[in-house]
């Protein structure tokens, strides 16, 4: 077998990684006193230990996936893919249940029935159109909770083997990049940017592609793009077959999964045969690199998410795009709590303390309006005095 | 729907110029036309339905309605608002994780485009500026979360909220004359990616390695989106067909299932073949006969594909071809992504009964067949019409077939 693992040294346990992980649910499920877990969500279910065979864009592509995980005890995987249903024995892997039909539905029910016969309190992720219209007379009697009151606060923090996952994934993001910042010249194609992005990612074996890849190019001025709601910068903008000209500030934005785990990388390149920053971007850059070293500073365990925030804003109180924030959390989603400097606020965000193997993706932005930004993500986790990045890709052309 | 007719007054070209950019001569897909008669469908089935809004969150059903091409992302995407559209006043409103119009249809004013939000309070406001949305009586969705469940209540106080997503599913499946146009030129680059796949099977290359030819080739032609990832696997005797695509180097001698799914405009072009690997020697006589017991079972269902007909008639077609049926739907319908199983499904005859074949419609054919000298895997689309079905996926299948 070659694989991914030849791109790094890193050694990781999958079967320690999903027993913990499958530890850490139980743990969650008894403190938010649930019987039992319905995930329908595939990040909630690879962190159970049921993968699938390929992402899905359309969310029924394939006939879906149902896991059942009871307060005590195995793991159910009901799945088209029972070569990606990991740990358990035959009996506790079955056939998919077509719970965008009624009839699954139904099967559902008796499933839940059979693994917690005594269940009172369920936690479900995601419903189908006939679990709205059925589910609450097939478990009647039962009460039906949202399933993140166990999964959030279980997939919180990572466990080593988790961290080092990320630390792999976005090392094959990384050097795919530096495949696709060679070919970055006028006249190139987005689409193109994306073939030679997927092709290397690939190769490099990674399990899912999950985000089209973003190449978004970015006009020096609000007043030249297409209109956005808040009237500050759009971002980030699907992919097409546009050409990348000579001058055009390109802020890329990739991620791809691998082994369940979802790298960032984000940047700003100048796409020019003679590619040099002008004054005001550089400086642009400098101040971004202030906000990134002070948030790298204050990121530590026992403060919270706000102070972090707050930190950031005595530097520069305004750190990004209108709608995003200074940094979100990565694991098997590629944007999961916690949220810093987000819509959600202080309020929320000071209540969230950090924790060593806590990941974000810091991805704060500057702008000077007329000349364009600088943005650049760095994907970090929290370690016992401080945080360590995982990010190692440089700042051409800036430094 | 599309047939004929249309064809004979130059609605749908017979001989299509199928490609992915514009040319001055022909629209090849005229997309604004396209929005406004996907749109008029949904509205009158809002109506036949008695919905007095749908708030919807599938791609599938976003495309459909508002016409808008937002982010691709895979996997993670729990069921959030993304697209309104309201009866009473005949609009579609949309929400954007980027606040850009790009993507958003030219008939979708900025003042109907809302930017995605995390706080709840901002998402309710926008929701609520929703002009006609807060008198509506019944509200359909095409999927649901708890947290929805307790949220969308506020916006629509009178509502009752129904699951709609199995009446969606039906109108998508019978396609404008448009539609199948996107489609025959999604089965074009999927063709095309497939071929790039199979001309790097050599001894020595990886699994893996076939999935990036694959995927580079949909991109270059224009796409970077695809509807799966696909499996590229070698198919072991005696015919275990594994999904998940791994670093396995492929060896002289392999039988290798080739499957992957493109997106164009949204439209899925979708196809699977079996490739031989190797160039020093043919392909046995039992690797032949798989190929032969794959093509008769794969043209007897297709032949099957007939309006009327219904998954059970197509699950017998393939049971009187002397095949067990594989672990997996043998017929599914395709549009905007997969549109749920048409035969074989794993609830069995019952469900299969219910699926009924119309003219209009668009399906994959998939079949794998099993020996002692492997595996054969092998998928077509094939558009069901008045008459004869037609395969819109006219690939050959190469050495095996020699």
């Amino acid at each position: 077998m070659i694989d991914a693992a030849s791109v790094t040294t890193t050694v990781i346990d999958f079967p320690r990684m999903r027993a913990q992980r499958r530890g850490r649910l139980q743990e969650a499920m008894a403190a938010a006193g649930l019987d039992v877990l319905v995930l329908a969500g595939p990040s909630n279910q690879e962190y159970a230990g049921v993968s699938r065979a390929y992402a899905d864009a359309m969310r029924v592509h394939h006939e879906p996936v149902v896991v059942i995980v009871p307060a005590t005890g195995l793991v159910h995987a009901y799945t088209p893919f029972p070569e990606a249903a990991y740990d358990l024995p035959d009996e506790h892997v079955h056939r998919e249940l077509l719970v965008e039909y009624p009839e699954g539905v139904e099967a559902l029910a008796r499933a839940v029935h059979e693994v917690v016969p005594e269940a009172h309190r369920i936690g479900i992720d995601e419903l189908t159109s006939p679990m709205l219209g059925l589910l609450p007379d097939l478990l009647a009697g039962i009460e039906l909770v949202d399933a993140g009151v166990a999964t959030g606060p279980a997939r919180l923090c990572k466990t080593a083997d988790e961290v080092e996952c990320l630390r792999v994934a976005q090392r094959i993001n990384e050097i795919a990049m530096y495949d696709v910042e060679a070919v970055l010249r006028p006249g190139v194609r987005q689409n193109e940017l994306s073939a030679v992005f997927l092709r290397r990612v690939f190769e490099l074996g990674i399990t899912w592609s999950c985000i089209d890849p973003i190449w978004n190019i970015t006009p020096p001025s609000v007043t030249l793009q297409t209109p956005t709601t808040h009237g500050g910068v759009g971002f980030p903008l699907s992919s097409n077959d546009r050409f990348v000209r000579e001058g055009d500030l390109v802020l890329p934005d990739t991620g791809i999964v691998w082994n369940g785990y979802h790298s960032d990388f984000g940047k700003t390149w100048i796409c020019s045969v003679d590619p040099r920053p002008s004054p005001e971007l550089r400086d642009c850059y400098r101040r971004w690199r202030d906000v990134i070293e002070t948030a790298y500073a204050a990121i530590k365990p026992g403060r919270t998410c706000g102070d972090v925030v707050r930190d950031v804003m005595a530097v520069e109180p305004i750190f990004g795009f209108p709608h995003f924030y200074l940094a979100h959390g990565a694991g098997c989603d590629s944007a999961e709590m916690p949220f810093l400097g987000s819509e959600l606020g202080f309020e929320i965000e000071d209540t969230i303390e950090l924790q060593p193997g806590m990941t974000f993706v810091l991805e704060p932005m500057i702008w000077h309006e007329g000349h364009g930004g600088y943005r650049s993500e760095e994907v970090v986790h929290v370690t016992a005095d401080g945080c360590e990045r995982l990010s190692t890709y440089g700042y051409t052309p800036f430094e | 729907m599309v047939g004929m007719a249309e064809a004979a007054e130059g609605r749908v070209m017979l001989t299509p110029n199928l490609g992915t950019g514009a040319q001055e001569e022909r629209d090849r897909v005229s997309f604004t036309e396209l929005r406004a008669a996907r749109r008029a469908r949904a509205f009158a089935e809002m109506e036949r339905l008695d919905l007095d809004a749908l708030v919807l969150g599938r791609e599938a059903n976003v495309r459909y309605v508002a016409g808008s091409r937002r982010l691709w992302t895979a996997s993670s995407r729990p069921f959030g608002p993304t697209a309104v559209a309201v009866r009473s006043t005949g609009r579609v409103h949309l929400m954007t994780f980027s606040a850009s119009l790009e993507g958003a249809p030219a008939e979708v004013p900025l003042g109907d485009v809302f930017c995605t939000s995390f706080n709840v309070g901002t998402l309710l406001g926008s929701l609520g500026s929703i002009d006609g949305l807060r008198a509506a009586r019944r509200v359909g969705v095409d999927g649901f979360t708890l947290f929805m469940r307790d949220l969308l209540p506020t916006v629509v106080p009178s509502a009752e909220i129904v699951g709609v997503e199995p009446e969606l599913r039906a109108l998508r499946r019978v396609k404008l004359p448009d539609e199948i146009v996107a489609l025959r030129i999604a089965a074009a680059i999927a063709e095309a990616a497939l071929v790039a796949a199979a001309d790097r099977v050599r001894p020595g290359v990886t699994e893996k390695d076939l999935q990036a030819a694959y995927l580079e080739r949909m991109c270059v032609l224009g796409t970077s989106q695809f509807s799966q990832q696909g499996t590229f696997t070698v198919v072991d005797p005696p015919g275990r067909l594994r999904l998940v695509t791994s670093g396995r180097l492929l060896d002289e001698g392999d039988l290798v299932a080739l499957a992957g799914g493109v997106l164009w405009a949204g439209y899925e072009g979708t196809l699977a073949r079996t490739w031989r690997c190797g160039n020093r020697s043919e392909p046995t006589a039992g690797q032949r006969s798989l190929h032969r017991r794959w093509r008769d079972v794969s043209d007897a269902v297709v032949a099957a594909c007939r309006p009327g007909a219904t998954g059970a008639d197509l699950v017998a077609a393939h049971e009187i071809a002397g095949e067990p049926l594989p672990r997996m739907p043998i017929v599914y319908s395709i549009g905007l992504g997969h549109e749920g199983p048409i035969a074989g499904s794993s609830h069995g005859v019952d469900l299969d009964r219910q699926q009924v074949l119309e003219p209009g419609m668009v399906v994959a054919v998939r079949t794998f067949v099993a020996g002692a000298a492997g595996g054969v895997l092998g998928e077509d689309m094939v558009l069901v019409g008045a008459g004869d079905p037609e395969r819109l996926t006219t690939l050959g299948h190469g050495p095996l077939e020699r």
